[in-house]
């Protein structure tokens, strides 16, 4: 317990420097280029009492949401499906690596042509750049399951199903883990760049209008609910997949 | 029947294994003695086709066949309890307590592997084994490592398991009084490249006194054997 306590202590150290630091550096420039830590914290507390807050979130949410279930369905298929057969790895593989370095900028720029300005780009960048993630942990994981195990599964008759079941997917899930946790991370940013480029909804539309009234306040406080999302979020995926048997996260 | 005969088997450079030959019929128990890295694991994975031999046949390992390997292999997210009944599902849930508790595991049925000592981990892999059943059952130096008390317990074990069914055991050691206490025949190895360079019977019942000095004689025959 003390060790915890401890803990919690460094780490609000941590935080209070960092807002000491800020709080300083706003005294030498004007509130429109570095607005004080007060103000912001207003401007946040704010924000959240106004009535289109969540729908604001909420939709933002929706997107993220839809762009990670995607992404992460589309990425576990394949993931798992290159992990048992290589030989369909070497066929995909110039797909995946297409999705992993072309910039999300340029898919916005190519969805927003597909798509429109409809919030559609923004599910897609999160998709696309989800899957390659995804699917890479999951073939690294099924290629480094223990063969002594695989080797036991195969002396004691299991069926495919049952190797798949008992053997394949539980020695995967770390790396499923700590594909999500970074996909989660990486999602929250991409859809609120999607919202900023390609709509007028969402948090990134309050952001773009919060840059046309010259609001730097009211993006440092989005940005705030962003980190806040973000960890919140990627701990309640780990907590909901840490439940049964097996190590916490 | 299992029957081996000329097995080769070389990796790479390294012959291993050279012209071995040997039978095992179902209710014998035999014990193969060798020293460390003279390809015992490599016959057992031979007879069980994990490994393809260079050269001669294996024949009657086509049926149920069951390894203890060298270590436990459990899988770490299931329990004890369903690291038994996962090998033969269809079992009642009755044969898998009986087991549980023939290898003193009760109490521990909903325990996963991580929880347990490397002795219980044994116990559990044997278990296991011996749920699957089968006409053979290989044992990779099932009991290396553990202390003679949990030793002996285990050889008793193994052998009042091993009268209910009474499979054909090959059973890889380097501990002679484990092969004096229960085997019904004793193969010495000789090392590198390696085949069986001699036989010993033993007279039965199995479940001998290791010390006792009829079976003297015989030990000093295999240590001589083996240092030789």
């Amino acid at each position: 317990m003390r060790g915890k306590a401890a803990l919690w202590l460094r780490r609000a150290l941590g935080v209070g420097l960092l807002l000491g630091v800020w709080q300083l550096a706003s005294l030498c420039f004007s509130p429109l280029v570095l607005p004080p830590v007060p103000q912001v914290a207003g401007t946040l507390a704010w924000l959240i009492r106004e009535p289109d807050f969540w729908p604001t979130v909420g939709t933002t949410l929706l997107r993220l949401a839809l762009g990670l279930g995607i992404g992460i369905a589309v990425g576990s298929i394949l993931g798992l499906l290159f992990g048992l057969c290589p030989k369909l790895e070497d066929v995909g593989a110039p797909f995946i690596h297409v999705l992993q370095s072309v910039p999300p900028v340029c898919w916005v720029v190519l969805a927003l042509v597909w798509f429109g300005f409809n919030g559609w780009p923004c599910v897609f960048i999160v998709a696309a750049s989800t899957i390659p993630t995804v699917v890479i942990n999951l073939s690294h994981g099924v290629r480094g399951v223990d063969p002594e195990l695989l080797e036991m599964a195969r002396l004691y008759r299991f069926s495919r199903r049952k190797v798949l079941l008992h053997v394949t997917l539980p020695s995967i899930r770390p790396y499923f883990l700590s594909a999500l946790e970074i996909v989660v991370g990486g999602g929250w940013k991409l859809a609120v760049m999607g919202e900023v480029l390609t709509t007028n909804s969402g948090i990134g539309g309050a952001i773009t209008t919060a840059r046309l009234n010259i609001q730097p306040d009211a993006i440092i406080a989005w940005a705030f609910l962003l980190v806040a999302g973000c960890f919140i979020t990627q701990k309640l995926v780990c907590l909901l997949l840490s439940r049964r048997g097996g190590a916490p996260c | 029947m299992l029957r081996l005969s000329g097995i080769c088997k070389r990796f790479e450079d390294l012959p291993v294994l050279s012209n071995l030959s040997l039978t095992l019929s179902r209710g014998e128990i035999v014990a193969l003695i060798g020293p460390s890295g003279c390809g015992k694991t490599t016959l057992l994975n031979i007879i069980s086709g994990l490994t393809a031999p260079d050269a001669g046949t294996v024949e009657g390992a086509d049926g149920r066949l069951s390894y203890m390997f060298q270590s436990a292999r459990l899988l770490p997210w299931r329990t004890v309890e369903e690291n038994i009944r996962l090998v033969r599902e269809e079992a009642p849930a009755g044969e898998v307590r009986s087991l549980i508790t023939a290898v003193g595991l009760e109490g521990f049925e909903r325990y996963y592997p991580g929880q347990l000592s490397g002795g219980m981990a044994r116990r559990c892999a044997l278990a296991r084994a011996f749920h699957f059943g089968g006409e053979i059952f290989l044992m990779d130096e099932p009991f290396q490592g553990l202390d003679y008390g949990i030793r002996m317990e285990m050889l008793s074990m193994l052998l009042s398991i091993w009268q209910r069914e009474r499979p054909g055991v090959l059973f890889v050691t380097h501990e002679i009084d484990e092969a004096l206490t229960v085997a019904t025949r004793i193969a010495v190895l000789a090392p590198r490249p390696t085949a069986i360079c001699q036989w010993f019977d033993l007279p039965g019942p199995e479940g001998r006194d290791a010390s006792a000095p009829e079976l003297a004689r015989l030990r000093q025959e295999i240590i001589r054997r083996i240092t030789g």
